[in-house]
This record gives structure tokens, sequence and C-alpha cells, in this order.
């Protein structure tokens, strides 16, 4: 088990991309850090938290997923507990450098993880990261005017923690992004 | 042989799926706004489409860079570099035409959603300027930058991570400005990102310097991009930033010849469209002139009513907010924020709408929006009523029975008096307001 999993973390670039989405997660979730202006430290964290994703996202797919579909291993299971501890490390870092809502920031962090395993799933790990830092980049720069139910979901992971469509949303595409990523597996060729 | 090329590139490389994404997005953003009847924001003239076109960009540049630099890969990806590299060919060879796919389709993206938005503007308004064809110009060549930029940062550093990081530095970049035009005005480097920090409104254009500026900037950036592609990693490639700084500094000292956020008065926006058919005249501006023959009729109307008065007015015209006072004594102003594209005058009838040329005796408001004090706010609407000959005015009863109570005061007052002193006090609101003076001092006689 010990074996496998250290080849497991290894075929992932995790070694390398691990502790590279950590510093980098940090370093912009800091940039923005600022306690006066709450916009813009939720703005930094939303940021920060998908490119963390997109960092990690790369490692969704292995080198050759036709050779990995014969070991006789729950492939399922392993793909599941890969997004899942990737998705608790990025809120925990993010959550301990942050001022932003931890509410905010755990919704926040299931909704990308299920937009990393989605684009994964469909486009490969190495384009993982567009889902996610595409909405949060509209996220952070769509102003929160006025609270009508489009401009809230367009908007969802700058949204305050008690927004239920945001919530919804992020449940929604975490479970469908999880679910497609765990059956299908990431595509590993995309020229 | 290059042509050829060119069109095995448009076919098969990530151009024309980037191109296609920004389309989508732009338009998706554009008709994100009609749910929420915010579409007035793009869709009420060319100008507006175009600049609100360019607020977008700060979504679509960041990703476009991305996409720029997840090209760059490709030979990698698919482990031809190394063959690649033993033909006999210079590699810039190579990416020319894949940067010029890349740039074409990127601009075909841009100019399908203006067109999109094009289908709705037509539709709303008579008004046309080329004030737009600049503003449109420079945020197709800002988004060529970006896709070159990209181009070149990947082939500079080939990583799998390049493409996310580029993107979120970009995003980082762009959100700085914004960060900052929410405190003091923002500085003449902000109008260095492709996007702009406010939105552009009906009478006011993009500044023709400013136009200029980020012209020079982008052109000047785009060409360090693509030197940057054309040599990757080779020493060479030192020379791309000659262009961008260049164009950095012929850019800046042009911005500062423009007004602080580069936005200024559109003058034919604002000019005046009239009628000529021997009645009282009626004006509105040219950005309005669709609207024109429906407020003819409640303008004559409003005018009728006005003779009620000594020296009334003779014409009405509708004028921006930015129109300089004072208001000429033998002119009705009605101010222009009472039309809403694409819906024409805000009054549900022509009595609604000569109630509203009416109200404070067919004086325009001095203190702009919500500034106008209470007092005024009331005061206005009552000699509407006076001059039709019915309180309520037409569409202008009020729901809050606090307000309610005070109007009805007011009209009681004013009901009370001899009709000769109720035309004298009339006549004296419409003085105050023709002076920007005590309107509600006016109406109850003190001076």
């Amino acid at each position: 088990m010990g074996r496998l999993l250290a080849l497991y973390l290894r075929c992932r670039h995790v070694p390398i991309a691990g502790p590279a989405a950590i510093v980098a997660t940090v370093l912009v979730a800091l940039l923005g850090d600022n306690p006066e202006n709450p916009l813009e430290t939720v703005d930094f964290a939303v940021l920060a938290l998908a490119l963390g994703f997109s960092v990690l996202g790369n490692g969704l797919s292995g080198a050759d997923e036709q050779l990995e579909r014969t070991a006789s291993i729950r492939w399922p299971v392993w793909r599941t507990v890969h997004v899942v501890v990737a998705g608790a490390l990025l809120f925990g870092t993010v959550a301990l450098v942050s001022h932003a809502p931890a509410g905010m920031l755990l919704r926040d962090a299931a909704g990308f993880a299920g937009l990393t395993a989605l684009a994964a799933a469909l486009l490969g790990g190495q384009l993982s990261w567009t889902l996610p830092i595409a909405w949060a980049g509209v996220a952070a720069v769509v102003p929160p005017l006025g609270t009508h139910s489009v401009l809230a979901l367009i908007s969802w992971p700058a949204q305050p923690p008690d927004s239920v469509a945001a919530m919804v949303l992020a449940i929604v595409l975490g479970v469908l992004g999880v679910a497609c990523y765990a059956l299908r597996s990431g595509r590993t060729h995309l020229a | 042989m290059t042509g050829r090329v060119l069109r095995i590139e448009l076919r098969r490389s990530s151009a024309w799926p980037t191109g296609l994404v920004i389309a989508l997005l732009g338009i998706a953003g554009l008709l994100s706004l009609v749910p929420t009847n915010q579409d007035g924001l793009w869709d009420a003239q060319w100008t507006l489409l175009a600049s609100f076109q360019r607020i977008m960009l700060v979504v679509l540049w960041p990703l476009t860079l991305g996409a720029g630099a997840w090209q760059a890969r490709r030979d990698r990806r698919s482990k031809a570099e190394e063959l690649l590299g033993t033909t006999a060919r210079p590699s810039w060879r190579r990416v020319l035409p894949t940067a010029f796919a890349m740039a074409l389709c990127l601009v075909v993206g841009y100019v399908l959603i203006f067109a999109v938005g094009a289908v709705n503007v037509a539709g709303t308004t008579d008004y046309f300027s080329s004030n737009w064809l600049p503003v449109a110009l420079v945020g197709a060549l800002s988004l060529v930058a970006a896709g070159w930029l990209g181009l070149g940062v990947g082939r500079l550093v080939p990583s799998v991570y390049t493409p996310p990081v580029l993107v979120v530095l970009g995003f980082l970049v762009l959100l700085v400005p914004i960060q900052l035009s929410k405190g003091d005005a923002p500085g003449p480097e902000s109008l260095l990102g492709p996007g702009f920090t406010t939105t552009v409104r009906e009478f006011q254009m993009i500044a023709p310097a400013v136009d200029l500026g980020q012209f020079v900037w982008f052109f000047g950036l785009a060409l360090g991009g693509l030197l940057l592609a054309l040599f990757g990693r080779r020493i060479a490639s030192v020379t791309a930033v000659v262009p961008v700084v260049l164009a950095l500094i012929v850019a800046l000292p042009i911005f500062s010849a423009a007004p602080a956020g580069g936005v200024q008065a559109d003058p034919a926006a604002s000019a005046e469209v009239c009628t000529h058919d021997g009645g009282p005249t009626v004006c509105v501006t040219a950005s309005h002139g669709q609207d024109l023959a429906t407020l003819v009729g409640p303008a004559r109307q409003a005018l009728a009513a006005l003779g009620k008065l000594p020296n009334p007015p003779s014409s009405v015209h509708e004028v921006p907010d930015d129109r300089p006072g004072p208001q000429p004594a033998d002119q009705v102003w009605f101010d222009a924020a009472n039309h809403t594209a694409g819906q024409g005058w805000d009054a549900k009838s022509g009595a609604e709408l000569a109630a509203k040329i009416l109200a404070g005796a067919g004086t325009k408001p001095c203190d702009q929006g919500n500034s106008m004090d209470r007092l005024t706010y009331e005061v206005r609407p009552i000699v509407a009523a006076w001059l039709i000959g019915q309180y309520p005015a037409p569409g202008m009863a009020v729901e809050d029975p606090d307000e309610n109570a005070e109007r009805t005061a007011l009209w009681q007052a004013l009901a009370a008096l001899p009709k000769a002193a109720q035309a004298q006090r009339v006549a004296a609101v419409r003085q105050a307001g023709l002076a920007c003076g005590d309107v509600g001092a006016a109406l109850s006689g003190g001076h």
C-alpha cells in the first residue's frame, strides 16, 4: 500500500506540484489580504484557490490511461480521494493565511475541485485549469451589482457565505465534476 | 506556400477554438445584462457597445494570454520538438503562421461579439457616429497583443504550468487598476490596461488621445510578444523589450493630454435635432433623434399649458446633464435622463410625458440626481399639476402616504389662493428654477 501510494503520488506530479501549489496559493492570497478591504481579500482568495487547483490539476491525468486501466486498483475511489484531498489541502492553506470567510472558502474549494475535475475529464489534466481559473477570474471582476440571481450565479465564488444559490451551485459543480472524473478519468492526449 | 501553412494552422491549431471561446464568453457577457435590464449599459449607442466590450476585456484578455501560452507548447506536447528541430528551417518560420492564425481568429472573435451587440444597438438608436471605431480597433489589437505575448512567454518558459500562472497573473495585473479606481481618480497608467475602469455614458466618448496612446502601446506590446515568440529562448529575444519600452515612452505622454479617466463629452451625441414644421420648435439630442416624433405632441401641449404664465417659453429642448446653464427664459428644458434606450421616453402616455415636461414649470433641476432636495422634488409635480389643471398630474401620484400628505398640503395651499396669485406663484417657481434658486420658497411666496 505504501509503495503503491508513493508511485501514485509520483505519477501525479505531487512531489513538485504539491509544494508549488501551496507556495503559489499562499503568495496570491497574501498579496490581496487586506482586512480593511473585504472585497479585495475575497477576490484574491478566490484567485489563489483557483491557481492552486490549476497547479494540482495537471496531475489529474497520468502518463498513459490505458496502461493504468489494467491495474487491479479501484480507480474511482483513488481518483475521488485524490480530488477531495487536493481540495481539503488548498482550503486549509487559504483559510490559514487569508481573512476571507472560512465558509466561503470551503464552498469555493468544493466548487473549484469539481470544476478542475470536470475540465480534466473533458479536456485532460493539462487543460484542467481552464474552468476554475476562468470562473474565478469572472467572479473577481464582476462587480457585486445588485442581487439578481443571474449575476449571483455568474459570480458565485465571490458571493457571501450565506448565499443559497452559490452554495447549491458549488455543491452541484463539486459532485458533478468529481463523479465525471472518477468514472471517466482524465484524458491524456490533447494536442 | 505560406498561404497553405496558414490554412493548415487555421484548421488544426488551437487558434480557432480560442477565437470561438472568446466570442462565446463575450456574447454571454453582453447577454447576461439583458435579464437584469442593465443592457442600457451597452445597447444605447455604438460608442457604449464598443467601450463595454473593452470593459469585458478584463476577463477575455488574461484568458487569451493563457491560450497563447498553451499554443506555444504544442510541439513539445506532441513530442515533435526534437524532430522539428532537425529541419533545415529557422524556428521563426514555423512560429509566424501560427501567430498570424491566432491573431486572425482573435480578431474574428472580437468582431463577432461586436456584431451580436450591433443587432441590438441598431434597433435602439438612429444616431451613428464613427467614435466607436477606434475603440473597437484598439480592443481587437489588444487581444492580438495578449495572444502574441502569451505565445512569447510560452516559448520562453515552456512549462505545463505557464498557461494557468500567466492567466492568474493577467487577472491580478488587470485587477489592480480596478481596485485603485475605487479610491482616488486613476492616473494615466491605468489607461495601459486593455479595458476601461469606468462605463461610458450616452453623451460621452473615449478621448481621441486615449485611443491613439492605447493603439501605440498595444502595437508595441504585440510586436514585443511576436519577437519573443519568434526567437524563443535565444539571446535575440532580448530585442522584444525594445518595442514595448518605446511604446510605453510614447504612450504615457499622449495619455496625459486626455482628461482623467479618458472619457470626454461627445458634442455630436448631444447636438440638437429639431422640428421644422412651422409649429413651436421641439428639439431632442441627436442620440435620441428617433424618438423626436413621440415627443412633439406632448411638448406642444406643455407649451400651450405654459401659455397661462406671463412671458411663456416658446420651445422645448431635451438637454443632457452636462449642458451648461443658465436655462434661457424662452425655452423649456427637459432632462435627457427621462429617456431609456430602446424604450423611448419614460412615460406611459402622452399626458404623462407632457406632465413630466411641465415639472418645475418646464425647468430642469439644477442639482442632479439624488442631491435634489426633498422640497424641490415635491414642488416640481405640484406646478405641473397646476399647469395641467389636474391634481395629481398624470403619472405623478405617489404611493407613500406621508409624502402624499405633504404634497396634498402644498397643492391645497396653492389652490386656496386667488387665481391671479396662483399664476404669480407658478411663474415665480419657473423664475427660481431658471436661476437655480429656492423653488420651495417661490411656491410658498417667501423669498
